[in-house]
């Protein structure tokens, strides 16, 4: 219970805190955009330790996406020039995005296995982001 | 009734309509069926009410392959046979299942369902969905699901000896002989009919039976061993001319731990898998890989079930879970896991609100998992006749159990669909045990001391000793009952398809005799 508050806690203190800050990344280049989203997934995950082993794992895996900006691209499938609108999305809205992405990954066989736990390709990615 | 055999003038001579070697799940349920149908009946039992150690050791043999427990543990024989410590899981083998048999489910089905009541079973009914309760329901079955929910129902289990002790003892017509072995079959000539059966006790009496049709109903191994050591006219043994007995021995390999499996432990979906009483049966649910994922990944049939493994949410495991599992996934690895990836799971899995209302009220349930299957037969996997012999003078059996080389593999694929669909319906992640995450569940590899395959079914009989009617190939009144003739084996305790084809047999032997 105790670890439960905290995580609540910082998990709605952090998406408090993004919401104050939204739009001015819009205004910014794709390239800023990807780096503005990578930062915003990452909230999405407090438990930053674990996240960070298995993304380590996950890059050994796939070298190719050793890259936040690709990472970030590829956790949502979002063409680049959607990026932006993305980091706009309030904090549940992400995570029903995200939640309807890992489902899909799920029912297609999209999956990983980092130190034997089966996860979405887009949970792997996600801790990849952690790293 | 009941009789000594020791207490037999010698030279006594039984003449019948049908002997039955072997009182254990088949030869009990064909005799009593048979019997109940004017037919008169010997029933040849080696061992007594209880158990002997000098006739148990007549099961001593050789184990050359795999792994495997040694043969006079494996087995029991006294009456009951080796019911007397079985586990009672039931479930009929599915369409898929028997699609090399030349028999079908159409022709399976009724019988099975009078061997539901004879192995003291509920309603006949295995369609998961029947048995859901407002707490207990079975994973969505979605389309593209790799795995499918199914169930299991536990007979008490029936210790054939005890439970229909009395009724063999009553019924007019059959005889059952306490402390008498098969120590030869006798046949005709050319080996076209068995003439006689001589039978020995313990003690030197020798003494002779001869029937209308012989039925060999000592189980898997013993099956074998008793027609290759009726070896004076056809040399290679009994049934043996094209080199198929003994071939195709299987056991039903299990792992327990071949995965952990972190989940929200107050859904209904985890509480399918314990077991549960209700309606006059006891069930629990598993799951299974579809036909179409079975067809496609070229997986054997699998079931995996899912234990608790930290209590939460929990009723009692369906099987003793034993040291196997304190071992090997104790609280200290369980807290691990806890420690670094049930939170990020959990966090993954649900949003905030959802997780501090579900899953942090309570700590997310770990559980583990029994994978248990039905390799493809493999004539090289086989029993033998092997050196020495017994105190009757009969040659030993080596057992050679082989398993696919890629039984691992083929382990963790089945426990990575599982993972997905997991993921998929939103119950939780699933990590897979091996070496590396440092939890090898090989070396917890057992077998369900299910002796299958042997004199295997099948129309030709240069790939099968029995035919469809459990007939040998080429002699015409000996049978064989027992799962020695299953030409697949399926991942299901063989009980409950054993008295059914007891049964079936039983009908065709009737038919025969009219």
């Amino acid at each position: 219970m105790r670890h439960s508050r905290r995580i609540v806690l910082l998990w709605t203190g952090i998406a408090s805190g993004l919401s104050l800050m939204p739009r001015f990344v819009q205004a910014y280049p794709l390239s800023a955009a990807a780096d503005g989203l990578a930062a915003r997934l990452r909230t999405l995950i407090v438990d930053h330790a674990a996240a960070r082993r298995l993304g380590r794992l996950y890059i050994r895996q796939v070298p190719a996406e050793d890259d936040p900006r690709t990472l970030a691209r590829l956790t949502l499938a979002l063409p680049e020039t959607q990026q932006a609108d993305a980091i706009d999305l309030d904090h549940n809205s992400l995570r029903v995005r995200l939640d309807a992405r890992v489902r899909e990954d799920f029912a297609s066989g999209a999956t990983v296995q980092l130190d034997g736990w089966v996860l979405s390709r887009t949970e792997a990615r996600l801790c990849a982001l952690c790293r | 009734m009941f009789v000594d055999a020791k207490k037999l003038s010698k030279n006594f001579s039984i003449d019948v309509d049908v002997c039955i070697v072997g009182a254990g799940a088949g030869g009990i349920t064909l005799a009593r069926d048979l019997a109940s149908r004017n037919r008169t009946v010997a029933l040849f039992e080696s061992g007594s009410f209880e158990y002997d150690a000098d006739t148990q050791a007549l099961y001593s043999g050789a184990v050359v392959g795999h792994d495997f427990t040694p043969l006079d543990r494996d087995r029991l024989r006294f009456l009951g046979g080796t019911t007397n410590h079985w586990g009672g899981s039931c479930r009929p083998f599915d369409a898929l299942d028997l699609a090399d048999w030349p028999i079908g489910l159409d022709v399976l089905e009724p019988y099975y369902r009078r061997a539901h009541e004879i192995c003291q079973l509920g309603p006949y009914n295995y369609d998961p969905a029947d048995w859901s309760t407002e707490d207990a329901r079975p994973m969505p079955s979605n389309a593209g699901a790799n795995l499918k929910s199914g169930l299991f129902h536990y007979s008490p289990p029936t210790h054939f000896g005890t439970v229909y002790r009395d009724d063999l003892n009553s019924t007019d017509g059959l005889t059952v002989y306490l402390n008498a072995n098969l120590i030869d079959i006798e046949t005709s000539d050319d080996a076209d009919r068995v003439t006689g059966l001589k039978l020995a006790c313990l003690d030197g009496k020798q003494f002779h039976a001869r029937a209308r049709h012989y039925v060999l109903a000592a189980g898997g191994i013993e099956n074998v061993r008793l027609l290759l050591n009726a070896n004076r006219v056809q040399k290679v043994g009994l049934g043996n001319q094209f080199d198929q007995l003994g071939r195709y021995f299987m056991d039903h390999p299990y792992i327990i731990g071949g995965a952990t499996v972190l989940a929200d432990a107050s859904s209904p979906e985890m509480r399918f898998f314990t077991m549960r009483a209700m309606r006059g049966s006891v069930v629990a649910g598993h799951l299974c890989p579809t036909d179409e994922v079975r067809r496609r990944e070229h997986l054997p049939p699998f079931a995996i079930s899912i234990f608790t493994l930290n209590g939460t949410g929990a009723e009692p495991a369906p099987f003793a879970l034993p040291q196997v599992l304190r071992r090997n996934l104790s609280e200290e690895r369980a807290n691990q896991i806890d420690f670094y990836l049930s939170r990020l799971v959990a966090e993954l899995e649900k949003p905030a609100d959802w997780l501090f209302n579900k899953v942090w009220r309570e700590p997310p349930g770990t559980y583990t998992t029994l994978y248990i299957c039905g390799p493809d037969p493999d004539p090289q996997s086989r029993v033998m006749l092997g050196d020495g012999v017994d105190a009757l003078g009969m040659r030993r059996i080596k057992l050679d159990w082989r398993l696919p080389d890629n039984f691992e593999q083929q382990m963790q694929r089945a426990h990575e669909l599982l993972g997905q669909d997991l993921g998929r319906a939103g119950l939780g992640r699933l990590r897979i045990e091996s070496s590396a995450t440092g939890h090898d569940p090989m070396q917890n590899m057992n077998h369900g001391h299910h002796h299958m395959g042997t004199t295997r079914m099948h129309n030709d009989p240069h790939r099968g000793v029995v035919d469809a009617d459990c007939r040998v190939h080429g002699i015409g009144n000996l049978f064989i009952a027992g799962s020695s003739v299953f030409t697949s084996y399926a991942c299901d305790d063989p009980t409950m398809t054993i008295v059914a084809l007891a049964l079936r047999l039983s009908n065709h032997l009737k038919s025969l005799a009219t």
